[in-house]
């Protein structure tokens, strides 16, 4: 899960020219889609041992 | 608006490991690795800091500021402990000095760590002489990070500003580290206090040659200051004089300030497990061993290092190191057993060592699970500052947590998705400590 969280935050990392709100979005990306695989390891945790993290 | 709220953890705390260590090795808190511009893959200079130990998880991108002149800047103690932005529980003002006119913007995390310009800072304390910690003063070395993001565009000016802050206003920490960095250059600053009731600061530092990586981790690593190349170094001009004062120093040879000022635990060595890992790691044709009595400060890696090389090193547990690997010998049918954890508490360590003695003997490993944070970050001189400087911090033990980007030149920070918290505030039934946050 971390190797593809951070797989994905090294692709297309923002530009030059950027803006300080692309630059923001870009981190709001990769945190959200971070929170969301953390999510689904939690959801797949739940149904193989009946408790979360 | 002042606070850029959060950005906590998603938790990746994976308490899901059954055996987490309590963080019981206080003497063992963080680990920096410093790599410079022609050792790294693309260009980058890298600092990075693995905060072993009790403080906040939470941070905010503190703007910039211009002040009036005239205008006091309050100097706190506590302020890696309080539980969220503007909670002032355990918070204490330690003194006051003169405001710079304008300041730059920087990430707030419990050790401030980047600011707009691309300068940036880790942490590792070792300690040092219990003689030489004193009262008389006012600065925590968290709060000489603060200053030095907040008021300086380069790593050499943020230190030669913190050595001269600690020793007028009087340095009151335990030794620390700090590997202070720019798109050029990166620097270790060590610093302690000066002797019990001194009001002053003992400090060196010394740059990491461009083509190389070092470490820092709980233990000086500055061996000879040669003054004269000021290219490479600096010291405060007491170094010699308070390890003479203080019997650190016999004054015969050359002085080398690790020895002078080394945390007892090293027992006369420069390193322990983790600088020879990392080290040995990078550069194997040198054949560092650990049996060695000293490490070099830096070493030339045999591969460019990258950002993703730096994370893997800081996630190191010695899984599958001869003699260093504390899941090898607790077997199940011959197997390495699945309650086998690199992390292993005291008492799990007791309870397998009193069923079979000599299963584990205690590495400290990089990567840890009383880890409140952590954070690598690379500079890059060929972008704009806004996008060059990026901070990527995880929370949580380092090995069990993914880096997330923030840029020198971000403005807000993504809220927290989960009410979770790690480090969270105190709980009901624990009254809060009185606060005293005037100066």
């Amino acid at each position: 899960m971390l190797k593809e969280v951070e797989d994905d935050a090294f692709e297309g990392l923002p530009g030059a020219k950027a803006t300080p709100e692309e630059l923001d979005a870009y981190t709001r990306k990769v945190y959200d889609n971070a929170a969301a695989r953390w999510a689904g390891l939690e959801a797949k945790y739940w149904v193989e041992f009946g408790r979360g993290f | 608006m002042k606070h850029f709220i959060i950005f906590l953890s998603i938790s990746l705390t994976l308490s899901i490991s059954t055996f987490a260590q309590d963080c019981e090795f206080d003497y063992l808190d963080c680990t920096s690795i410093a790599v410079g511009r022609l050792a790294s893959a693309d260009g980058s200079v890298m600092t990075s800091h693995t905060c072993d130990g009790k403080s906040r998880t939470w941070l905010t991108q503190e703007p910039a500021a211009k002040y009036p002149k005239g205008t006091m800047h309050p100097v706190y103690r506590g302020g890696r402990h309080v539980a969220f932005p503007g909670d002032t529980t355990g918070l204490r003002c330690t003194g006051e000095i003169p405001e710079a006119r304008k300041t730059f913007a920087y990430l707030n995390t419990a050790y401030p760590s980047l600011n707009e310009k691309q300068v940036a800072i880790g942490e590792t304390t070792f300690s040092g002489p219990d003689t030489l910690r004193s009262g008389n003063g006012i600065f925590l070395v968290e709060e000489l990070c603060r200053l030095a993001l907040q008021r300086c565009d380069n790593a050499r000016d943020a230190v030669r500003l913190m050595g001269e802050l600690a020793e007028q206003y009087g340095y009151i920490d335990g030794g620390e580290c700090l590997t202070v960095a720019d798109p050029k250059e990166v620097w270790f600053f060590e610093v302690l206090g000066a002797g019990k009731g001194e009001k002053g600061a003992v400090w060196a530092a010394q740059r990491v040659p461009d083509d190389e990586v070092a470490v820092s981790a709980n233990i000086p690593r500055i061996g000879r200051i040669d003054r004269k190349d000021k290219r490479n170094f600096m010291a405060s001009d007491n170094v010699e004089a308070v390890a003479l004062k203080y019997a650190l120093w016999d004054g015969q040879g050359d002085f080398y300030f690790y020895k002078a000022y080394h945390a007892a635990y090293g027992a006369g060595k420069n390193f322990r497990e983790r600088e020879w890992w990392i080290l040995s790691t990078l550069a194997p044709s040198l054949g560092l061993k650990y049996e060695d009595d000293e490490m070099p400060f830096s070493v030339k890696p045999e591969k460019p290092v990258s950002v993703r090389d730096v994370m893997q090193l800081l996630r190191s547990t010695y899984e599958g190191v001869e003699g260093f690997d504390m899941t090898a010998g607790i077997k199940m049918d011959g197997k390495v057993s699945p309650i086998a954890n690199p992390w292993p508490t005291t008492t799990y360590q007791k309870t397998i060592n009193e069923i079979a003695p000599g299963t584990i003997t205690f590495r400290r490993t990089v990567a840890v699970a009383w880890c409140a944070y952590s954070t690598v970050i690379q500079l890059r001189g060929w972008l704009p500052d806004a996008v060059g400087g990026i901070c990527w911090p995880a929370v949580d033990n380092p090995a069990q947590s993914p880096h997330i980007p923030i840029f020198a030149g971000g403005k807000t920070l993504p809220a927290p998705s989960s009410a979770r918290q790690t480090n969270s505030p105190p709980s009901v039934g624990r009254a809060p400590r009185k606060a005293s946050t005037k100066c």
